[in-house]
């Protein structure tokens, strides 16, 4: 499976299951995810839009309202399930030990309050000790303290002019400077775990770069785990080290960023792999046929079934069990080892 | 700042020449001999004939406009035609007594009307949400005179816990006046060190400024929850949340003050709604204000005190907007 | 695309629609279940059904209409006359059944003839920006801040006091708060993609205005009207309180609260029915509104 196979994975999700109830009825957006996160590791949540993949990331979080979400299974965080812990547990737990940024980063800040405000709050609440020991040090009061640690860490992002960035407003920086302060605000508890829902989705080009760079730099320097959750395959390949393929609230496919890649195993990534435009190929685009599931009523057995082109007859049966290879984790019936029918059908 | 301000002021003077032009000619062009109104039913010709000359109906009535204009930047508004009494003078007693009920019941709906809407909020879909809804619909759908008399028959009639009318007992008439230096009874009264007189003003007071604050206190209560409801479902509190802040922080502070300016603006609103209402409410209470007079001058057609009165109500009007304004600016630095 | 991807599309979409109206009747039924939407549905039937079938509804049609009783003055609440009588002996339940034509139907037409105003102006207003926008926006600003009250004694006095007067009193200055409206919401939706690709692919202003804009529009004025009914009808009732609106011997609530006034310590049901009567109409109009608006939302 992972190359740190040694270690003890410091998040581990198992069959992770979350039922909405809406005037449609109980959706089952997430369906039994697995997948293990391992110390100071970069790992991709890729999927299409609607997959479940910004409900795992809440799901872990417990972000969202317990009336209409119910979750069931193991999310494990130092021996821990966290799926046990009451919201106000789970307080104790969010922004010191499990972290998060979204995808718009201007709308996650506090309009009607200056950016310094808002990250010295945080300061405050996440770096009790720091404040203690730079006021030993300096010998100065608590409110500078707090202003010095705040402005080191705008500056650990790489944010310029900081005194000045810490009396604007949300709406007068730009999204890449945001996010940065978002990023800022994530990390200054030290989490062990970030969760990145689709971060560099609303950016420009050249500033995701930048702030790719940044979260990969972060992630060295604080021994800080990372799930990046998006769309786009191109940025799994560049920043994560693995990449967990998600599909109708399922994850079909964990391996090392290039040995996906190389060798997809699940037909859902194989159709994605396919469906990306490259310049050395020579044949058209090809797309999976079909759409996503409504989970209203959704596809009995292996949720991708019905737009499987190697769709066998237990695949409409039987939820295909997670089975785990020397490099991948795959949830497929093709390599299921006690499935007589995947021999000849594997191809 | 400063230049926000002074296109506010520009705004409101263009506002009061067109309403004041508005309302004198309307009450021009209406049928009906000014000058025998002001000289009374009895008046023979040659009277009507004088007064039409002393009053200056005799001339185009652009020209009689401009005479007025140019009273009344002298501070001159004229004579009542009604009571023959100096509008100006009479302006000056009435509208701070009118103001004092609008005000408290300004007040009286926020300090009440915000924290009823921010618990409901707090608590949603719990019974206490139901009864403010409950309590905001009803305050919303009363008519206003109607609540008026129904308060004088509940609590003056039934419980006799409030007096029926006035703005002060008949033997407190029999006092030296206040000195008038805020012209605000009650504030008068404590700076008098008259803290009976106040009391019993203040006894007067309650049902016409309860009657007033209704409508507003339902706006309020059902405006502040729904606003901060759509507030806390936004992106940034989430984020908060995820970083670890906590929920009655959350609630209190990050949300409410995100929450506060439609309510700000509200309350702007209110401000005219309250000031039309008090020709009912004055009415029912025979509270001597500035309702009351506006009500008889307009069934009378005294057009000096209705250009007055217009140009007073539109004047408080835009003052109180611009008021809202500096808040909501204040309050959510978004705002330009 | 080949005739069978063709027919396969097509299919989709209409199992696309036919799942959507299946959700809109769900909806439906869930929304008519809330006790609180169906309670107030019901009492808006019930007072509409009665002042449309007034004289047949009325115990004392004539009494209703004004007919005086002089014999029966003053009456309390009693088996022959359900809220009493009045001080001309009129039955009070009659009257009210009565008044509720004036109170209903005055009230549509204001909310109607406000909105038929204010919705078209405020369309082109802010489809079109600049001098036509500006000015109506002006305008509208004036008159929200003329008191009805004033706009009504000018008519009155031009055209004799009566209902008419009141409702034309009324709807002046009540167009201008849909033309803002509906001007802001254009304005809103001018910027959104939808209307710039149509802009780009050539179609003509006037297209774009009904095709596209007001369709987006409708949901927004149904929600305003409704709400709106309630204020009209309270309004109609303060003009009528002062002698404005409907006169006697005419029913008109807000006339019969200042008839009932002078007598209110005594006689206090002559005053009380018509104003409970009208905080019943516009609290179900308002609860009505709500739920309706929780239901668009969702």
């Amino acid at each position: 499976m992972s190359v740190k196979q040694k270690e003890k994975p410091i998040l581990e999700v198992k069959d992770l299951v979350a039922e909405f109830t809406t005037a449609a009825g109980r959706l089952r957006i997430l369906d039994g995810i697995d997948f293990s996160l391992f110390p100071a590791e970069i790992l991709a949540l890729v999927g299409e839009t609607g997959c479940g993949k910004s409900v795992t990331a809440k799901s872990i979080m417990n972000l969202l309202a317990e009336q209409v979400c119910k979750r069931r299974g193991k999310v494990m965080m130092d021996g821990v399930n966290l799926l046990d812990l009451s919201k106000k547990q789970m307080r104790s737990y969010l922004g010191r030990r499990i972290s998060m940024i979204f995808q718009n980063p201007i709308a996650s800040i506090n309009p009607v309050f200056t950016l310094g405000e808002q990250i010295r709050r945080l300061v405050r609440i996440h770096m009790a000790g720091e404040i203690t020991r730079v006021k030993s040090e300096l010998g100065c009061t608590t409110a500078a303290a707090i202003d010095r640690l705040a402005a080191a860490n705008l500056e650990k992002v790489g944010l310029t002019d900081v005194d000045q960035l810490m009396r604007a407003y949300a709406h007068q920086i730009s999204g890449g400077m945001a996010q940065r302060y978002r990023i800022a605000t994530a990390v200054l508890g030290n989490p062990d775990v970030l969760i990145a829902d689709e971060a560099t989705s609303a950016l420009d080009v050249t500033v995701q770069a930048h702030i790719l760079r940044l979260l990969k730099r972060l992630s060295a320097e604080k021994n800080t785990a990372i799930i990046f959750i998006t769309h786009d395959l191109g940025i799994a390949a560049q920043l994560c080290q693995q990449v967990a393929v998600m599909y109708s609230g399922r994850i079909v496919e964990v391996a090392p960023t290039a040995e996906l890649f190389k060798n997809p195993l699940h037909p859902y990534t194989r159709g994605l792999l396919k469906a990306v435009p490259q310049l050395s190929r020579k044949t058209g685009l090809e797309h999976i046929p079909g759409t996503i599931p409504d989970l209203r009523n959704p596809p009995s057995g292996c949720r991708f079934h019905p737009r499987c082109r190697q769709a066998m007859e237990r695949c409409r049966r039987l939820r295909p069990p997670l089975v785990e290879t020397k490099s991948h984790q795959v949830c497929c019936h093709l390599y299921d080892a006690g499935n007589k029918e995947a021999a000849w059908a594997k191809s | 700042m400063l230049p926000f301000l002074i296109r506010r002021l520009a705004g409101l003077v263009f506002l009061l020449l067109i309403l004041t032009m508005l309302v004198f000619g309307l009450s021009r062009a209406l049928p009906g001999d000014v000058a025998a109104m002001y000289v009374g039913l009895k008046a023979k010709p040659e009277q009507i004939q004088k007064a039409r000359l002393e009053l200056g109906l005799d001339k185009p009535v652009h020209v009689q406009y401009l005479r007025y204009m140019g009273r009344l930047l002298k501070g001159d508004l004229g004579i009542s035609l009604r009571t023959h009494r100096p509008v100006a003078r009479d302006l000056k007693e009435k509208l701070p007594l009118s103001l004092e009920i609008v005000l408290l019941a300004l007040l009286i709906s926020i300090a009440l009307g915000l924290p009823m809407g921010v618990v409901a909020a707090f608590k949603r879909d719990t019974w206490i949400d139901s009864a403010v809804n409950m309590i905001g619909s009803a305050a919303v759908s009363l008519p206003i005179f109607f609540l008026a008399l129904l308060l004088q028959l509940v609590f003056f009639n039934w419980l006799g816990w409030f007096p029926l009318q006035g703005r002060i007992s008949t033997m407190m008439e029999f006092r030296d006046p206040l000195p008038a230096v805020t012209r605000f009874g009650l504030i008068d009264a404590l700076l008098a060190g008259d803290l009976e007189y106040m009391a019993d003003m203040a006894w007067h007071m309650f049902l016409p400024v309860v009657s007033l604050a209704s409508i507003p206190l339902g706006l309020v209560a059902r405006l502040s929850r729904s606003s901060l409801l759509e507030v806390m479902q936004a992106d940034y509190i989430m984020a908060a949340r995820a970083s670890g802040v906590g929920e009655t922080v959350l609630f209190f502070r990050y949300g409410l003050r995100n929450a506060l300016s439609p309510v700000l603006s509200i309350m702007g609103l209110s401000m005219a709604l309250m000031l039309l209402n008090t020709f009912y409410v004055e009415q029912i209470f025979n509270y001597p204000g500035i309702g009351y007079w506006a009500l008889a001058s307009i069934f009378s057609l005294d057009y000096p005190v209705l250009v007055a009165i217009t140009l007073v109500l539109g004047a408080i009007y835009v003052l109180s907007n611009t008021i809202i304004d500096v808040l909501r600016r204040w309050v959510d630095p978004r705002i330009k | 695309m080949t005739m069978k991807d063709e027919l396969k599309y097509k299919h989709l979409a209409e199992q696309a629609a036919r799942e959507h109206r299946r959700e809109r009747k769900i909806r439906t039924i869930a929304f008519l279940k809330r006790k609180s939407a169906a309670a107030a549905l019901l009492v808006l039937v019930l007072i509409t059904l009665a002042a449309v079938f007034a004289p047949l509804v009325a115990p004392y049609p004539d009494q209703g209409k004004g007919a005086v009783n002089l014999g029966e003055r003053l009456q309390p609440l009693s088996g022959k006359h359900l809220l009493g009588t009045d001080t001309f002996g009129r039955d009070i339940l009659s009257r009210l059944v009565y008044g509720a034509r004036v109170s209903i139907f005055g009230g549509l037409f204001i909310v109607c003839a406000a909105a038929l105003i204010g919705v078209p102006l405020g369309l082109w207003a802010g489809y079109s920006e600049g001098a036509p926008g500006v000015v109506i926006s002006r305008i509208g600003e004036i008159l929200i801040s003329f008191p009805a009250v004033l706009i009504a004694i000018a008519i009155t006095t031009v055209i004799g006091a009566g209902l008419t007067s009141a409702v034309i009193a009324l709807i002046i200055p009540w167009w201008p708060w849909y033309a803002r409206i509906i001007q802001g919401e254009v304005l809103r939706l001018k910027r959104m993609l939808f209307v710039e690709a149509a802009q780009m692919l050539g179609y003509g202003k006037s297209y774009i205005l009904f095709r596209h804009l007001l369709p987006n529009i409708m949901r927004t004025v149904m929600v305003m009207m409704l709400l709106d009914f309630g204020p009209a009808i309270i309004s109609i009732g303060l003009l009528g309180f002062l002698g404005l609106g409907t006169q006697p011997p005419n029913a008109d609530w807000g006339l019969m609260v200042w008839e009932g006034a002078p007598n209110l310590m005594q006689q206090p049901w002559i005053a009380i029915s018509p104003g409970a009567a009208m905080f019943i109409l516009v609290m179900a109009f308002n609860i009505f509104g709500d739920n309706l608006q929780d239901y668009l939302d969702g």
